[in-house]
């Protein structure tokens, strides 16, 4: 009883700190609304700063639904989108007072996934380190560059929250929670499809360490389809996505009509490494593009010290969600690569016991999330977009 | 009792499964217009002209 007590009243003070570090992070985003407006003499609100570029496509479809026929000039069509960031829009849009907008329902939505995603990260950490009090990767999920989109209509921080609710789950080895936070994830970013993969090797770690073998290969995979509960747990993972591309059949007639719409968008370099070859030497984004594929190489980098600290369930989620992006092309990668929960494993795995290193990365990081929001504002954000 | 539920937890698995095969054959038969089907999946033309 005393020992649930204490456990209630640390877990209490820690969501009071990560709550303290989120307000303080969201401060940087009112001080840097309060700057731009100072500078343009704009009287703009922080909500209507933020809604910009994909904020549209999300508020379109909560408000109207999907469109059955590509836009007739663009070729764009809003089901490129995945719906169940509009869906829970829409839910709450019934359900609170008519003076809150799409787009303010959307910052809130959103700012709330962030701050749960910081709150399972500390515990996610601390259920590996013991001792650390775990606070820097609630710090960097609030404050690291390309982290603005947290903040806004975006699915960035929906898509955050369920993946490190996914780890959290998998870290106490409730598989089946873990699954279900999976089916969100996969529901919210197509991405999370790959989660499925992270539960096969935490669930394999958890019976055979990292010892493999054929015979335990085999008995693995038996074991699966023994117990049924295990099984169903990796098959609910693409059960929304699936569920969205046969509507996507009834609608447009076409399962792959979400891929297939990208073209309208960007042609695909068809592969990884030429995607990061061309951005780096020959594109014509200019700088952009070497930005991004920069950033790729980045995230890549991160995803391999993660191997190399044997995480390979957090690691494969890395490559491949972020290896999907990059085959068609590194445009908005740092978004995808800030938005997938192993790279914060991998900072914080890096940084924990470098003690300059981590004031250099927290100093660095603040301001370069001012300046990504300033930028924002003033819609110069092409390379951060 | 045990081994009977075990076993009906089988059924909603059979059905994912089942669902997930029909999703993925109907991707292979489009109900498109020939103008979206040479512009999103053949690319054979380089301008959407909806």
């Amino acid at each position: 009883m005393k020992k649930t007590g204490r456990r209630t009243g640390e877990n209490i003070k820690t969501a009071a700190t990560v709550f303290l570090i989120f307000v303080l992070s969201r401060l940087l985003l009112t001080f840097v609304a309060c700057a731009y407006n100072y500078m343009t003499q704009g009287y703009a609100k922080t909500w209507d700063l933020l809604y910009k570029f994909d904020a549209l496509w999300y508020v379109d479809i909560a408000e109207n639904g999907y469109q059955s026929v590509p836009n007739s000039v663009t070729g764009y069509a809003n089901y490129a989108f995945y719906p169940f960031y509009p869906i829970v829009l829409r839910f709450m849009k019934c359900i609170l007072p008519d003076r809150f907008t799409t787009n303010q329902i959307g910052v809130i939505v959103s700012n709330l996934c962030t701050l749960i995603a910081g709150y399972v990260a500390v515990q996610t950490v601390r259920r590996k380190y013991a001792e650390d009090k775990g606070y820097f990767i609630a710090f960097l999920i609030f404050f690291a560059p390309h982290t603005i989109y947290f903040s806004m209509t975006y699915t960035e921080a929906m898509f955050l929250m369920f993946t490190a609710l996914f780890f959290y789950c998998c870290g106490r080895k409730h598989f089946f929670l873990a699954s279900v936070a999976a089916f969100f994830a996969a529901f919210t970013r197509i991405a999370g499809v790959f989660l499925v993969f992270s539960l096969l090797l935490f669930q394999y770690e958890a019976e055979y360490g990292w010892s493999v073998s054929r015979s335990k290969l085999s008995g693995f995979i038996k074991g699966i389809f023994a117990r049924p509960l295990r099984l169903l747990g990796l098959l609910i993972c693409p059960l929304g996505i699936f569920g969205y591309f046969y509507y996507l059949y009834r609608l447009v007639g076409d399962v792959w009509a979400s891929a297939h719409i990208q073209v309208a968008w960007h042609n695909s370099y068809g592969s990884v490494l030429r995607t990061l070859f061309y951005n780096l030497l020959d594109s014509g984004s200019g700088t952009s593009s070497q930005y991004w594929a920069l950033y790729a190489i980045f995230g890549i980098t991160m995803f391999a010290y993660l191997c190399y600290k044997k995480e390979f369930a957090a690691a494969i989620f890395g490559f491949l969600a972020v290896g999907i992006s990059l085959r068609t092309d590194a445009i908005a990668i740092a978004r995808y690569i800030m938005g997938n929960f192993s790279v914060y494993i991998a900072l914080y795995e890096l940084l924990r016991n470098r003690q300059q290193a981590k004031t250099v990365v927290m100093s660095t990081s603040i301001i370069v999330t001012g300046l990504m929001y300033y930028m924002w504002f003033a819609g110069e954000c092409y390379f951060i977009f | 009792m045990k081994v009977f539920l075990k076993g009906l937890l089988y059924v909603p698995c059979i059905g994912l499964i089942a669902f997930y095969l029909y999703v993925i054959a109907l991707g292979f038969y489009p109900q498109v217009s020939e103008q979206y089907r040479a512009y999103y999946i053949d690319h054979s033309v380089s301008m959407w002209q909806g």
